[in-house]
């Protein structure tokens, strides 16, 4: 038995976490931003502000790595690979994947997020609030090219842009 | 009406009207702001010293207004030109939101057009209205023109290989294919067997009943070597009434097992010959074989070949 819950997600074994008969597979978002900034917001009071963006990073590469896993063909050439993330990202209506430039050969990449899931529709609040994306994007990045990614909030909704811009840089 | 209270009305709008005048005399400074912020690409700031203290308040926000407004026209004009990579303008300009959108959308297709250009059609564009419609649209038919294009050079390719290197009665390989296939095999340094095979009495049959019955007699005896040789072995009709059979790897034993069975197979055919031609239906050969490191050229290799096949033709009894 693995000591992670996030193990479980996409798990046959026993009860399926995915079980809601009646209610679903659908949430609304703004029930999901309730549980993120509230759990934020905690970490923030209890680790300062620091320590929360780097515990969500964390959360968000890993959850990236487990999305690569599970839904992303690891095999398939760059090309395929980026317009397949793209279509799988709004499938699961993350949000709008775009990317500006992708460098084949340092591997580093400028990409936006329409529509995210995180912030989209925030008022501006002065701070860039998508931590958890640029773990999630660096997860992903990882797990396809099995070299270790930073990504960085460029431009953010909560700072007053209208979608969030993020800079992936290999760290070959 | 009486005069004193009239003079008195009179007296109250001159004062008032003079209020007034006092009042736009201090707001000048204002409209002249307005007016050049509305009219001129490079506007004045405004003056905070021509104002009354009350209106001092205002200076700050309406000069951040102004820089707002020159950052939007010049990121406007530099989006206009199609200079993505411009400096964006400050993070609180709402005016430039949308515009900083339409950048990052723009990007997006200049990135998305760069793969179409180097053939990944597996890119679409989404949300982005008429133009996701059409640029999914036009990388639909590139695709498609692609494709419709490879399968008619497939198709052409196929039809200059079948004119340059195919005999057109027999449909097996012509003298060129063979010299070529030759020559590859000779450059590799593979070991192969080379039949020289000339048909018996063709020009006897032609004499007697036809060029269409010499011409069917041609295609028993192609048919016949295509079924008893190797699939791995290629036949080349040489010259009139001569093939070659080029046999990579083979021994001359094979060979002649190859072909004495396909002399023997001939004779049993029952095509649509007259039925004199079937009982004399044969041919007369000659093998070489090429060892490995063979120096010769392949037009020496032929010339033994065809002088074997004449020692095994003039053996063969006179037909009457």
């Amino acid at each position: 038995m693995s000591d992670n819950l996030s193990d479980y997600i996409w798990s046959d074994e026993g009860e399926n976490y995915l079980s809601r008969e009646n209610l679903g597979q659908q949430m609304p978002v703004d029930i999901y931003r309730l549980f993120q900034y509230t759990m934020r917001d905690v970490l923030t009071n209890r680790y300062g502000k620091d320590e929360m963006i780097e515990i969500f990073r964390d959360c968000g590469r890993m959850a990236g790595k487990l999305f690569a896993n599970q839904f992303l063909d690891l095999t398939l050439d760059l090309d395929e690979f980026t317009s397949t993330l793209q279509k799988k990202l709004l499938d699961a209506q993350i949000g709008l994947l775009r990317f500006e430039k992708f460098d084949p050969e340092t591997g580093n990449a400028i990409l936006t997020v329409s529509e995210d899931l995180d912030c989209s529709g925030l008022p501006v609040l002065g701070e860039q609030v998508c931590n958890y994306d640029e773990g999630f994007i660096a997860g992903i990045m990882e797990t396809y090219t099995k070299t270790p990614y930073v990504v960085t909030e460029i431009d953010c909704w909560a700072t007053g842009d209208r979608v969030c811009r993020f800079e992936a840089i290999a760290q070959s | 009406m009486n005069l004193g209270t009239t003079m008195g009305s009179i007296i109250a709008e001159e004062k008032k009207s003079a209020s007034q005048s006092e009042e736009e005399h201090e707001l000048s400074p204002i409209a002249e702001y307005l007016s050049s912020l509305l009219a001129s690409p490079l506007p004045a700031k405004l003056d905070a010293d021509r104002l009354p203290d009350e209106l001092k308040d205002c200076v700050e926000p309406l000069n951040l207004l102004r820089d707002y407004f020159i950052e939007l026209q010049e990121f406007s004009r530099a989006l206009s030109k199609g200079e993505l990579d411009t400096e964006p303008p400050s993070r609180n300009n709402l005016f430039c939101w949308n515009l900083k959108a339409l950048r990052s959308n723009l990007q997006h297709l200049t990135w998305q057009a760069q793969q179409v250009a180097k053939g990944d059609y597996t890119q679409q564009v989404d949300y982005l209205g008429d133009f996701s419609a059409s640029f999914n649209y036009m990388i639909t038919q590139l695709s498609h023109r692609e494709t419709t294009l490879a399968e008619e050079v497939d198709r052409s390719r196929d039809e200059v290989n079948r004119v340059a290197y195919v005999d057109p009665l027999t449909e097996v390989h012509n003298r060129r294919y063979c010299l070529v296939e030759m020559m590859r095999l000779l450059d590799e340094g593979t070991q192969f067997c080379l039949i020289f095979i000339d048909i018996d009495d063709l020009k006897r049959v032609n004499d007697r009943h036809g060029h269409t019955q010499g011409d069917a007699y041609i295609c028993a005896v192609s048919k016949t070597l295509e079924e008893c040789l190797r699939d791995s072995d290629s036949i080349c009709r040489f010259g009139g009434d001569e093939f070659v059979a080029i046999m990579p790897n083979c021994t001359v034993e094979t060979a002649f097992e190859r072909i004495h069975g396909s002399l023997e197979s001939l004779a049993k055919r029952g095509d649509d010959l007259d039925e004199s031609i079937h009982h004399s239906m044969s041919f007369s050969f000659g093998i070489e074989d090429i060892a490995v490191g063979d120096r010769r050229t392949p037009t020496q290799i032929i010339d033994a070949a065809d002088r074997k096949m004449y020692t095994h033709k003039s053996q063969k009894p006179k037909r009457a």
